[in-house]
């Protein structure tokens, strides 16, 4: 009886533990049946130990690897499914939107939300006080979509770094401007 | 004491009397010692088999760590790869969107 409670007080306690690791991850499906219709993809899954093992590997002497090597420190996992097509409209736009209901859920807020010529693109985070616990782009168009998810302590600062080292100028993602919820 | 005694008595002290060996015992018998196989030297493979033995060991062991590293190192540049692919991609769009919101 004694074992048993204390066992599930081990649970109780562990419990944030778990969600804290799994926040900012988003459930990507497989997208099996569309990866065999695109001329491109993408299906990249890298988690926390990954991560580490890919920083040890990085240059130092390079700017942008350099770069991406601070970044990567706080992450636990970047997930990215990027397809692309020969012709329009071979994917469903429920296999993106199953992606956007889970984006819709509370703790994300959508930050950037643009729209031109069927081409749009949602930018969501998911603040943890001053940092944040996760990142989602969500960007579609007849012949592609891009899903990326970035979880773990995002440095908005080391992220604005790695925007101006891969040539992405700067958003404002910021710490000033109080982002818009999603709708 | 009986003749018989006697007689017994006379050939043991004969036999058993003090005799000078010679003065060539003593190389004779080193000579011999030289000659004779020693039962505690081992033929020369079994000596040389723990150290056989031991390099086999060593050697199979480095061959593992080699393999361990080298798969380690091929997942690595594997891995950093991906990530640097994941944040191009990440970034590209980051980009993307910039450009469609300033109207570029």
């Amino acid at each position: 009886m004694g074992i048993r409670l204390i066992g599930f007080a081990a649970l109780i306690a562990a419990a944030p533990l778990a969600a804290q690791a799994q926040a900012g991850r988003l459930e990507l499906p497989s997208f099996a049946g569309i990866e065999k219709k695109a001329n491109q993809a993408v299906d990249i899954s890298l988690d926390g130990p990954m991560l580490e093992l890919a920083g040890r590997f990085m240059s130092e002497e390079d700017p942008g690897e350099a770069s991406s090597k601070k970044l990567i420190i706080g992450l636990r996992g970047i997930y990215v499914r990027s397809y692309q097509f020969d012709a329009e409209h071979v994917y469903s736009k429920a296999d993106v939107d199953a992606v956007r209901a889970q984006v819709a859920r509370p703790g994300w807020v959508r930050v950037v939300s643009v729209r031109k010529d069927e081409h749009d693109v949602d930018i969501y985070l998911r603040p943890n006080g001053k940092l944040m616990d996760g990142l989602a782009i969500i960007a579609s168009e007849p012949r592609a979509f891009t899903i990326v998810n970035i979880v773990g302590t995002i440095d908005l600062e080391g992220l604005r770094r790695l925007e101006g080292k891969f040539g992405v100028p700067k958003l404002d993602l910021g710490q000033g401007s109080p982002p818009s919820s999603t709708p | 004491m009986t003749d018989r005694q006697r007689d017994l008595e006379r050939d043991l002290r004969r036999a058993l009397r003090v005799r000078d060996p010679g003065p060539d015992f003593a190389p004779r018998v080193l000579a011999a010692l030289g000659r004779a196989p020693d039962a505690r030297r081992r033929p020369r493979l079994a000596r040389w088999m723990p150290v056989a033995l031991a390099a086999s060991v060593l050697l199979g062991l480095f061959i593992i760590r080699s393999d361990e590293h080298s798969l380690d190192a091929q997942r690595g540049l594997e891995a950093r790869t991906q990530t640097l692919q994941a944040l191009r991609i990440a970034s590209e769009n980051l980009e993307s969107a910039r450009r469609m919101a300033i109207g570029d």
